[in-house]
């Protein structure tokens, strides 16, 4: 670690690319636990988006119509506008109307601290296309083997339960892929509301060192690292779910 | 003093070898690529399309602000105005002036890629700062840190803010510092209008800012925008020095508005123009006065 700082701290006095963050402890520190933040947003994100996602895929398939509009509007909304401007409308919007993130009179902490309104705003944006994901994946289902399900005895939501869904997540299971890659890029928008995140922290070092495009580099690179965990994670879940002879 | 393009590069010729060394060094220390660069080609630019191009925050009032007709004003405008009625007799030229809209984040990328000749704004000067862009000495203007917190809260001392959270602007000089020295958790957005709303909404317990433009707003609040509100009286812990920045490798710019500079001082024309737009000039400003009026 020393030497790479001595590294960096020798470079930037030679050359001028000052890649600060990798000799100032205290920037590595605020820089390390920006990354840390990025991946916690990116995994409460996607458990959001996978519950809202896969309760709405449910609801769609209630036969009490309202609910199923409802839905649709919900997902439509969100499916159609940007994410960054849903954010702002949370935090912006409602947080500042119903006085969501107030601190009490007494320092007591906020309702709901930005960190949060990020990880809400994440699970509903792609809640919604998760829904849209698992619906395909639901239609994508042979109508043979649920006629198969239905000729064995089973009912609607056993044949569902036991047949469709597991075959229908494993169908969904590369565009899901592509939707978490989505989450943890966009965890990126939470510096607009102050949420120290990677990009966050790594504006603030510019700021300070004017060094734009050596930290744009690190940003890039954290990203990128940060996807190729993820991607791992799910080619590893997409091996361990295989079913011999699906898909071919 | 201006020589054109042409001229310009025969007169580098003759230039004595010292003179020469220094302006390869400028050239070197910017890092830039200007094969053609000689002392002046900011300013030639500025005599050849007669208007000075100038980055600045066009929202920050009363240093710089846009009136309901469009129209800049304000402390920094009047400057401006001084010092293109200067620069003009510097070129021989009567010279327009036009304003490139920036944010903290971005002047000093404009500057360097030429989309203005010069940033005009409240930049402090800081030794990160002074390795990327050419401060203009003497320095015009100086601000402190000021918080502004709702009526009632009462702080003391910087040690009082230790742990909160206090509403910033992302690209502000005071973030750092108070970050690292008073352990400050801050909340940093991108545009003043959301630092305010976060003040209002109570999702910190102060804002901070120059102490200038907190002093100002107060001063030229008609509407009572911010009657609940008080800008607390802590002592600066730095006092931060503004600067006119330029380009690296243009001495004749740098000479120029270094010697308008000078002029403000001496004149008193910054203390002036401060008290037009209801500012407390800080210290820097007599300190300034004192100096360049014995000379």
């Amino acid at each position: 670690m020393e030497l790479i700082a001595q590294f960096f701290e020798e470079l930037y006095h030679r050359t001028g690319w000052n890649f600060s963050v990798l000799y100032n402890a205290w920037e590595a520190k605020k820089y390390v636990n920006g990354i840390y933040i990025a991946l916690e947003l990116a995994l409460w994100g996607l458990l959001g988006a996978m519950i809202i996602g896969a309760l709405c895929c449910f609801l769609r398939l209630v036969r009490f119509a309202p609910l199923r509009w409802l839905v649709t509007a919900y997902i439509e909304f969100f499916r159609n506008t940007p994410g960054l401007a849903q954010l702002y409308f949370l935090f912006f919007g409602l947080g500042s109307y119903f006085q969501l993130s107030t601190y009490g009179q007494n320092g007591e902490p906020p309702f709901l601290s930005p960190f949060k309104f990020v990880v809400i705003g994440l699970s509903l944006q792609y809640g919604a296309f998760v829904a849209e994901i698992l619906r395909a994946g639901i239609e994508a289902v042979p109508k043979t083997t649920k006629e198969a399900a239905e000729a064995l005895g089973y009912g609607r939501w056993a044949a569902l339960y036991h047949i469709v869904m597991p075959l229908a997540f494993r169908i969904s299971l590369p565009a899901l892929g592509n939707n978490m890659a989505q989450i943890v890029k966009s965890t990126a928008m939470a510096y607009a509301i102050a949420v120290p995140e990677a990009l966050y922290v790594a504006h603030e070092i510019w700021t300070e060192h004017f060094n734009v495009i050596e930290m744009m580099n690190v940003v890039l690179l954290t990203y990128l690292g940060m996807m190729w965990i993820f991607t791992l994670i799910v080619r590893l879940i997409e091996r361990w779910l295989h079913v011999p002879g699906m898909g071919r | 003093m201006h020589q054109n393009c042409l001229k310009g590069s025969y007169m580098m010729l003759n230039y004595s070898k010292s003179t020469g060394i220094v302006a390869i060094a400028a050239t070197l220390v910017s890092g830039l690529a200007a094969p053609s660069a000689h002392a002046g080609e900011v300013l030639d630019k500025i005599k050849d399309r007669a208007r000075v191009t100038v980055c600045t925050n066009v929202n920050n009032p009363p240093n710089v602000f846009l009136d309901s007709s469009g129209t800049a004003k304000g402390m920094q405008v009047d400057l401006m105005e001084d010092m293109k009625g200067q620069l003009g007799k510097v070129v021989g030229k009567d010279l327009a002036i036009e304003l490139v809209p920036t944010l903290p984040a971005n002047r000093v990328e404009f500057l360097d890629r030429g989309k203005c000749d010069m940033i005009f704004t409240s930049l402090t000067v800081t030794p990160e700062r002074q390795k990327l862009i050419q401060f203009v000495e003497p320095y015009y203007y100086a601000a402190g840190p000021g918080l502004q917190t709702k009526k009632g809260v009462e702080l003391k001392s910087w040690d009082d803010v230790r742990g909160k959270p206090i509403c910033s602007n992302q690209g502000s000089s005071w973030n750092v510092p108070l970050e690292r020295d008073y352990g400050v958790t801050i909340v940093a957005f991108q545009t003043q209008q959301e630092v305010d709303q976060s003040l209002r909404d109570g999702r910190c317990i102060a804002l901070v800012s120059d102490d200038s433009y907190l002093q100002a707003r107060f001063l030229t609040d008609k509407d009572g925008v911010w009657k609940d509100f008080e800008i607390q009286k802590l002592p600066a812990f730095s006092e931060g020095p503004w600067g006119l920045a330029v380009k690296f490798g243009d001495a004749d710019l740098q000479k120029a508005l270094s010697d308008i500079t000078t002029e403000w001082h001496a004149s008193g024309k910054v203390i002036d123009t401060a008290k037009k737009w209801g500012f407390t000039p800080p210290k820097f400003s007599y300190d300034m006065q004192d100096k360049y009026k014995k000379q």
